[in-house]
């Protein structure tokens, strides 16, 4: 158990609202991805009700977590979950490498990060934040999407948010309701669905227009309002139709991911 | 408000029926006769000292004979359907004039029908994969004791296109008049015992207080929790198991009234008890999600778009949606609220596109239409609380005066609206009116101008009949379009009587065909 934070074992993947999180290979050479909850003191029963969800999904479109755990940290004792490690990067990386994905790609994509929030969805599990760095591409394949850090929107408590404030809200993926203070539903995660592959099938967020720190509340709430741009001509069909969709402003007008799940396919 | 002289104010032959907007008038009947509150249509009127049955669904019993001979008949390979009527015909040869079989016009006599077995209906899970249209025979208080041959007699008309299935209140039974009357529909797949929840004191629907007698035989509804306390394992363990002893083969969970005020508070109450109901109930008997709902939830944008998220998002595939509608005229009649269709419109079509199954009971045919845009189907009934669930309309005799007879009207399948024996005898005479040959019209002597054998029990089964053909129609991929085409056949047969002595005017006018064609469009 303490072997596997050594040092010389673990690489540093990144820093999210909750801690940092770690890869981390075994003596078998297995890696494991290992989130570590900075909070001191987090109950684990508590933590494991809230990731609950992860493990009733039970689809490798959403990451496996593996175990919740105690470790020992110079800092003291924390609570750490154990997830698989998906390797090949995730969508945000690809985006800053300026590597999208083409039309069809981006397409299957979709109807796969569909999958996966449908999967999620049956068990009455809702991520809360899905966002280009939470989304893994297993084997770097765009048609492998996998959902990483679902349900842990929920375990923000006022104090993480004080403590990382910059991290928090992440207000171009944020549904129309999100934006005006309601708690996201399912028809939350849709929507973000729609404009992360909205993004990936233009190339630019449907609303902000590459000058998201400009356009705030009401005016975002109007051009959500109004409609995404049309997609460019080229986008395959029931794609765009179903991206169209997702990005209804009355949430019910969203559909189920499942229905657009089927709709493009997927069964 | 009951003064006479305003009464008279409203009263008059031109006078005839809007919605909705006069349920704060007290009202004589008008030209009529029809809108009397008739006892036979609350549905607990027999149970809470209306009647005179201890047990209405013992009441009639005499006519079981007729099922048990036609289970006989069934068991033996084929119906003998000598005299039978002309509805045993080969389903092959359901559509209105295609028929292997005559019918003397002027006799009603029937002859050269073929024989044809009672088709098996589809399995429970068939009936309840959105696949195939259903209908729900709803029990009225009274006058039930045919409702199981009407059950037998619509699956050979429809050949088992449509799941026929049956509904009882339960608390207007005792626990073994209930299960006595659904074994009678064993073979009816789907049979609902519904705990009518909504009308639990604490729910606060609409409804008048639940009589002396339903609280003494059913604490449970009596005592049922207030929505908004917490859930309540064991009551709604008790409220499943009402059902299962009563032979339910469908559970509805055990919830009722969800109002407007506080619509999306009460909404999330409904969720917790609905989540309660499908832990309770055992994994392999299917569950409705069972909500009774002000009709502000389909006409109120806001609460409409919250229904239908929740429609959306749940993980819940049966919806079981009762709504209620303003004063409905007349009665027999059907719902013309254009926000109310409206609304019901987007939500069957939402169900559909969701893959949910939405069944509408006491909808009538405004549930017929529904099912034709996306929902799976509907129950309706002999009598009017079966057929509508309504505001009531406040009727008041004149002192002293007894209220006049009730006229008996009779569904026209070529109006697909129901008229008094006048306009019947008068469209009968019409070209390209359609006849209906059931049982039930020989026995009314329907196709006579006398209206000596006709009876408000056997116009009822008339009705049930013709729906389940209506219903029939919409089994298959292009149900609005054959749903749009019926409707059309009905206004150009009205059309064609208008400039005729035929026409039919007041509550004989079928003023809800261009709100259903507008609907189906
Ligand atoms: N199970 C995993 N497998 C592979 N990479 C992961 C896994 N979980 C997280 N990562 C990577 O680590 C990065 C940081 O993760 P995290 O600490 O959760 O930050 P954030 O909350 O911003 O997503 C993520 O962007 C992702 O690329
Ligand atoms: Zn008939």
């Amino acid at each position: 158990m303490q072997a596997v934070f050594h040092a010389e074992a673990a690489s540093f993947l990144g820093r999210g609202a909750f801690g940092e999180t770690w890869r981390v290979v075994d003596s078998a050479g297995t890696s494991t991805a290992v989130k570590i909850i900075l909070d001191e003191g987090y109950p684990q029963a508590l933590l494991t009700r809230e990731v609950g969800g992860l493990q009733r999904a039970q689809d490798p479109r959403v990451v496996a977590l593996l175990d919740v755990r105690e470790v020992e940290l110079a800092i003291g004792a924390r609570q750490a979950l154990v997830f698989e490690f998906v390797a090949g990067g995730d969508v945000a990386g690809r985006l800053a490498a300026g590597a999208g994905p083409s039309w069809d790609e981006a397409a299957q994509f979709l109807r796969e990060l569909l999958g996966a929030v449908n999967a999620l969805h049956a068990v009455d599990t809702v991520h809360r934040d899905i966002k280009p760095e939470n989304v893994a591409l297993r084997g770097s394949s765009w048609s492998a999407p996998v959902l990483l850090d679902l349900g842990l929107a929920k375990l923000l408590n006022v104090e993480s948010m004080t403590q990382y404030p910059a991290l928090m809200g992440t207000l171009p993926y944020m549904a129309p309701e999100q934006v005006q203070q309601e708690s996201g539903r399912k028809a939350a995660d849709v929507w973000a669905v729609g404009v992360v592959s909205y993004i990936l099938l233009s190339g630019r967020h449907p609303f902000l227009g590459g000058r998201s720190t400009a356009v705030l509340g009401e005016e975002l709430l109007d051009r959500m309002r109004a409609g995404a741009p049309p997609l460019p001509a080229g986008v395959p069909g029931d794609a765009a139709a179903v991206v169209h969709r997702l990005l209804s402003f009355d949430a019910f007008e969203r559909g189920s991911a499942g229905r657009a799940y089927r709709d493009l396919g997927g069964t | 408000m009951t003064e006479p002289h305003d009464v008279d104010d409203v009263i008059g032959p031109d006078d005839d029926d809007d919605d909705g907007d006069r349920d704060d008038v007290v009202e004589l009947d008008d030209e009529d006769g029809d809108e009397y509150d008739l006892l036979d249509d609350d549905p607990y009127a027999d149970y809470d000292g209306y009647g005179d049955e201890d047990d209405p669904a013992d009441e009639d019993d005499e006519r079981e004979v007729d099922t048990a001979e036609l289970d006989a008949a069934e068991a033996a390979g084929g119906i003998s359907v000598a005299g039978d009527g002309a509805e045993d015909i080969a389903p092959s040869s359901m559509a209105p004039d295609l028929s292997a079989y005559t019918v003397d016009i002027s006799t009603g006599e029937v002859t050269d029908v073929p024989a044809v077995a009672t088709p098996v209906q589809a399995d429970l899970a068939a009936q309840l994969s959105g696949s195939m249209p259903l209908l729900l025979l709803a029990k009225s208080a009274q006058k039930a004791g045919h409702l199981p041959e009407v059950a037998q007699v619509a699956t050979r008309v429809t050949g088992g296109a449509v799941g026929v299935g049956v509904v009882l209140r339960l608390p207007s039974h005792t626990a073994a008049a209930a299960a006595a009357f659904l074994a009678r529909f064993g073979s009816s797949p789907v049979r609902l015992a519904d705990p009518d929840l909504y009308r639990a004191p604490s729910h606060g629907s609409p409804d008048k207080a639940i009589g002396v007698r339903t609280v003494k035989w059913h604490p449970w509804l009596a005592n049922a929790p207030a929505p908004s306390s917490s859930t309540d394992t064991a009551w709604v363990g008790t409220v499943l198991q009402k059902q299962i002893d009563a032979g339910a083969t469908v559970m509805l969970s055990a919830t009722g009234w969800v109002g407007a005020t506080n619509g999306a508070i009460e909404l999330g109450h409904a969720r917790r008890w609905v989540a309660a109901s499908r832990a309770a109930a055992r994994p392999s008997t299917p569950m409705f999600v069972n909500l009774t709902m002000d009709r502000a939830w389909l006409t109120d944008s806001n609460l409409r778009s919250l229904l239908l998220q929740e429609l959306v998002e749940s993980n819940e595939r049966l919806w079981y949606l009762r709504f209620r509608w303003p004063v409905t005229n007349p009665r027999y009649g059907q719902l013309r609220d254009a926000a109310v269709l409206d609304g019901y419109k987007l939500l069957a079509v939402t169900a559909a596109l969701e893959g949910k199954v939405l069944v509408l009971p006491n909808s009538g045919l405004t549930g017929w239409v529904a099912t034709a845009l996306g929902a799976t189907g509907f129950s309706t009934g002999m009598s009017w609380g079966e057929q509508a669930y309504a505001d009531p309309r406040i009727v008041s005799a004149r002192k002293g005066e007894p209220p006049p007879p009730p006229t008996l009207r009779l569904f026209e399948r070529s109006l697909l609206h129901t008229v008094d024996h006048a306009s019947h005898v008068a469209l009968m005479a019409q070209q390209d009116y359609l006849l209906c040959r059931c049982r039930y019209c020989q026995a009314l002597g329907a196709h006579t101008q006398s209206p000596a054998r006709w009876d408000r029990e056997t116009a009822g089964l008339h009705y049930l009949l013709r729906v389940a053909r209506l219903t029939a129609m919409l089994n298959g991929p292009a149900r609005r379009t054959e749903a749009t085409r019926e409707v059309l056949r009905a206004q150009q047969f009205l059309k064609a009587t208008a400039t005729t002595a035929a026409a039919p005017t007041g509550n004989n006018a079928p003023a809800h065909l261009s709100e259903w064609y507008r609907l189906l469009l």
